[in-house]
């Protein structure tokens, strides 16, 4: 899915949020949405959900649209916090998945459970499809809303930092997992975070917001040199390579 | 896979039974019994030889006829009712602590029927008396009023509940003014806010019955949004929900029902909080369960207390309000301990 704003601008009041964004995803990227705190990120993914009003123009696939909700288009859309409804299993959480699959009077089919049985292998969470998702822990708690954009056979993933309260090893883990899924089935992955060392083997494009103006989209690889980044965040930063040769880096706070 | 969201068969089953054991003891109980084995015949004969052999006596053919089998099913749609109702509140809402009478209906259907004593009115409708149909309009004036308030402070889930409670105390408060300046209407007042079934043969049946069904299946069938509601309001759209219209359809519909119960039944407290959190604990958490389950063991309980209050202490009655409360509250205590959390 294809993904391009024009001069797009959110208000709430008089505060202006989203000042003119101009921006062009190409289908199929792996995006990075960058920004301090603050900066409107996940502002910009629910306008472009669709959850929120915003002037300007956004364009999927290069056709008009108002977001993607209101196009009935599949996508998914993954807050910071997750949603861990009491006493729904696994399974019962990517059958959601099926909503707009399903018949509204004749409930689930047989392809819809197949869908939701593909998902759960593909996550590798057949084994828990049983179990309650209040029980997973955060690691299991991504795969399954991952597994879940499958069964919605959901062509955009909007993710808003979802690596946010795991562990070193949990984040590689999912972005890993991310980066499979979207390369097997070509779907445009938009995730705001914090955290551009993880993404630095992962992501291909860079959208970088400051005060709720774009400041850059484009290559994510170009973005990834310490003066723009001291730019963006306003601090001193230092750069190292791994054996790899990916920068990692790294707040110094020499200037606080 | 099998069908998650199929209501279990062994939870069915059982359900249906205590509903049957319940209107078995609703028509042989109360102060005149009638022996088991007579009604069983009965019933066979009204179907196979049009009541010609049948033991019972003409006068206990017209209790059960005209009496105890309408009070059942009066008894039975209003606990069905309540209990929908308080599901759709939990589901809505997201709060285990939401019941039918949330946003102010018990206040207004309180003070309607209050007015209607105190000013000795006549407003009978249909098969409606002057108070049930005064606590009927009360309830969805309430209702409405608590819609129109919130929809001009942000129209937010948390504005709706807070416009509930503001008009409650506000109804509430006028019903307390109109109770103290009437002292010789407070025990009418009274036995009406502590809930009874009024019966008249099948009239009240037939005003409840085509809104319990309308009702019913349209909350029914928004178990699945219900049921994504779970979620965030932005996840629930992401997955092909429209949760502001289940909201305003599923908040409609189970303000009606309530309206319209407790036009008949008085301000009945306990089942429709109750009831949904005993079917989640036994069969899931899923509303495309829950709502179905619900109406039976609702029906079920409430019909239950209704032949308790009218047997206990038989010719007189017991508050059926009284017996809902007296019996659901130490049973919900139970329920608590033995859900460890998971409510």
């Amino acid at each position: 899915m294809q993904v391009a704003a024009e001069k797009l601008s959110v208000n709430f009041g008089k505060k202006s949020i989203l000042k003119g964004l101009s921006f062009r995803i190409p289908s199929g990227s792996f995006v990075a949405l960058l920004g301090p705190n603050g900066s409107g990120k996940s502002t910009l993914l629910k306008a472009v959900a669709g959850f929120i009003n915003f002037t300007g123009c956004l364009y999927v696939n290069s056709a008009r649209s108002r977001g993607l909700t209101t196009e009935k288009k599949l996508f998914s859309y993954v807050p910071q916090n997750l949603s861990q409804p009491a006493g729904m299993t696994l399974c019962e959480y990517v059958m959601l998945g099926r909503t707009s699959h399903s018949n509204w009077f004749l409930g689930e089919r047989e392809k819809d459970y197949a869908a939701v049985a593909n998902a759960l292998d593909a996550l590798k969470l057949s084994s828990s499809s049983n179990q309650l998702v209040t029980t997973l822990s955060g690691g299991e708690m991504q795969r399954a809303t991952l597994a879940r954009a499958l069964a919605q056979e959901a062509t955009c993933l909007l993710l808003d930092e979802p690596t946010a309260s795991m562990d070193f090893a949990r984040v590689i883990e999912v972005i890993n997992i991310l980066d499979e899924l979207r390369s097997r089935y070509k779907f445009t992955v938009v995730m705001a975070t914090h955290d551009i060392n993880s993404l630095s083997r992962y992501a291909d494009f860079g959208l970088v917001l400051k005060d709720g103006s774009s400041l850059y989209s484009g290559k994510f690889s170009a973005i990834m040199n310490r003066d723009f980044l001291e730019n963006l965040y306003d601090t001193k930063i230092e750069c190292v390579k791994n054996k790899k040769g990916y920068p990692l880096f790294f707040a110094t706070a020499d200037n606080l | 896979m099998e069908d998650i969201f199929r209501i279990p068969r062994l939870a069915l089953t059982v359900s249906f039974l205590i509903l049957g054991f319940a209107a078995l003891a609703s028509i042989c109980l109360g102060a005149t019994k009638i022996p088991i084995l007579n009604i069983f015949e009965f019933m066979w004969d009204s179907f196979f030889t049009s009541g010609v052999n049948s033991s019972l006596s003409e006068i206990e053919k017209t209790i059960i006829m005209e009496w105890r089998l309408p009070r059942f099913v009066l008894g039975a749609l209003v606990g069905a009712s309540l209990s929908v109702a308080g599901s759709g509140f939990q589901g809505v809402f997201r709060n285990p602590l939401a019941d039918p009478f949330l946003l102010g209906s018990a206040a207004g259907a309180g003070l309607g029927a209050t007015l209607v004593i105190v000013t000795d009115l006549n407003v009978s409708f249909l098969f409606l008396g002057s108070v049930q149909f005064g606590a009927f309009l009360g309830a969805l004036v309430a209702v409405i009023a608590a819609a129109i308030i919130s929809s001009s402070s942000g129209r937010t889930t948390a504005s709706l509940l807070l416009s509930g409670v503001a008009v409650a105390a506000f109804l509430t408060a006028c019903q307390t003014y109109l109770m103290q300046r009437n002292f010789v209407s407070i025990q009418e007042i009274y036995g009406w806010l502590i809930g009874r079934l009024l019966t008249s043969g099948w009239g009240e049946v037939l005003i409840i019955l085509p809104y319990f069904v309308f009702c019913f299946s349209i909350i029914f069938m928004y178990g699945r949004e219900l049921d994504l509601l779970r979620m965030s309001e932005d996840e629930s759209k992401a997955l092909g929900g429209s949760p502001l219209q289940a909201k305003i359809v599923v908040i409609s519909c189970a303000s009606l029902m309530t309206a319209v119960a407790v036009s008949v039944s008085g301000l009945i407290a306990f089942v429709g909080l109750v009831i949904p959190h005993v079917v989640r604990l036994a069969v899931g958490a899923s509303y495309r369960i829950i709502i179905p389950l619900s109406a039976i063991i609702g029906a079920a309980f409430l019909s239950s207390a209704d032949t308790f209050a009218r047997s206990a202490v038989a010719p007189a009655e017991l508050p059926i309000g009284v017996i809902t409360a007296f019996i659901g509250a130490p049973f919900f205590v139970l329920i608590l301990k033995l859900s460890k959390g998971t409510i």
